[in-house]
């Protein structure tokens, strides 16, 4: 990134576009990592009664738009931050997979991405991390609610697991960001 | 909540044993419920393994709340050895401060399922036994210099995480669960802030892996 403050318009489209194509990418590479390939014609609702799959679901849509997020993002920052992101988005990756993984383990269907994802109209380097790290926190709060509602004890290590180093991401931006990277003994996602 | 000396250390003895696991078997005590033991039934002597004993979360919240006990024991020594520069010392004491209200908080959980906190550790030798027997060599040992007692820091946050991640793993209570997890994150919170200490803008080293996995 040239400058602190890009132009709107501009940055709204090169978002906009990279997004869905960011979508795209990762869905093709979610779906290499999984056992299953998946069609847009597959059902994205998980078979009825199986709160585990559904809750597990939820879960994967918001990895979905952390991943779109860290795709459109990641070329705009520079420095600690760019290396940050692109090993944060692997780790969004490999976070995706694994739920693919339990969710199927659950005998439900993994929601495919979105075709494209909303991701604001951040101006400058700034305002990228603070879009990154408040989709870290709100994705950080809806695994902590979905902990409890698995009911396999390795699921609910494994989503613990990937909240742990997701705070571990709000961490590094918040560094990034000069801001206190512990804030609070209780990692709540809406601190 | 005081307890003898004798039970005091049998109990954190036991609680820890538990949240070492089977690395640690050796310590493990007999007589404790662990629902990954291994059993021998009937008189065919066939070995089992699995979750056939439960465990109430009182006797799961236990070991945890032991192991941060020995965690806020660390760290205290650690500051109290004065290596630190102010900036890294402040940083520790913030960390300190958090586990600390981790205690606080899984300790009252703790009574309020019925159970009794282990008494804080009040002396090197008692915590050095523990800390051997997870494999830290040394125990607190001579802490010389910043880099080893940032190390050894980080190791502990590992124990905590693995004693958390091995308690999400059994607890039954949703409220408990939502705990720990907002525990396990916090301390993976403080080995990335640790490593920056050690190793300043190094995201790979701060952040190693995408799954917290801890030790223990």
């Amino acid at each position: 990134m040239s400058s602190e403050d890009l132009a709107s318009a501009s940055r709204r489209g090169l978002l906009r576009a990279t997004g869905a194509a960011a979508v795209a990418g990762a869905a093709g590479l979610i779906a290499a990592c999984g056992s299953t390939s998946h069609s847009s014609s597959q059902t994205t609702v998980a078979a009825p009664g199986n709160a585990d799959a559904d809750a597990l679901n939820h879960a994967l849509d918001l990895k979905h738009y952390m991943i779109a997020a860290y795709t459109a993002a990641t070329p705009y920052l520079g420095g600690r931050a760019h290396a940050a992101g692109k090993k944060f988005l692997a780790e969004e990756l490999s976070h995706a997979s694994a739920l693919i993984s339990l969710i199927q383990k659950a005998g439900g269907t993994p929601n495919p991405p979105q075709a494209s994802y909303q991701l604001g109209h951040p101006r400058s380097r700034k305002a990228i991390l603070r879009l990154l790290d408040s989709a870290e926190d709100k994705m950080i709060a809806t695994f902590i609610d979905t902990v409890p509602a698995v009911t396999l004890p390795s699921a609910r290590t494994t989503l613990a697991s990937i909240v742990a180093n997701d705070a571990q991401h709000v961490s590094v931006l918040r560094l990034s960001l000069h801001e206190e990277p512990i804030p609070a003994p209780f990692v709540t996602g809406r601190e | 909540m005081r307890l003898a000396p004798s039970t005091r250390r049998e109990l954190l003895w036991h609680g820890l044993a538990i949240a070492a696991g089977s690395a640690s078997g050796a310590i493990a005590a007999p007589g404790v419920a662990r629902a990954d033991s291994t059993t021998t039934t009937g008189a065919t002597g066939t070995t089992t393994t699995g979750e056939s004993v439960a465990q109430s979360d009182a006797e799961v919240l236990l070991p945890v709340v032991g192991t941060e006990m020995l965690g806020a024991f660390v760290y205290q020594q650690v500051l109290d050895a004065g290596v630190f520069t102010p900036h890294i010392q402040r940083a520790t004491e913030t960390i300190l401060n958090q586990e600390q209200a981790h205690i606080t908080k899984l300790s009252a959980e703790l009574v309020r399922l019925g159970g009794t906190p282990p008494t804080p550790f009040s002396k090197v030798s008692d915590a050095d036994e523990v800390l051997i027997a997870h494999h830290f060599p040394g125990g607190l040992g001579p802490l010389r210099n910043q880099h080893d007692c940032i190390i050894l820091l980080a190791r502990i946050e590992w124990l905590l995480e693995g004693a958390h991640l091995k308690a999400i793993s059994k607890l039954q209570t949703p409220r408990l669960l939502e705990l720990s997890t907002q525990v396990v994150a916090n301390e993976a919170q403080h080995g990335t802030v640790l490593s920056e200490l050690l190793h300043p803008g190094d995201v790979d080293k701060a952040v190693p892996g995408p799954f917290v996995r801890g030790t223990g």
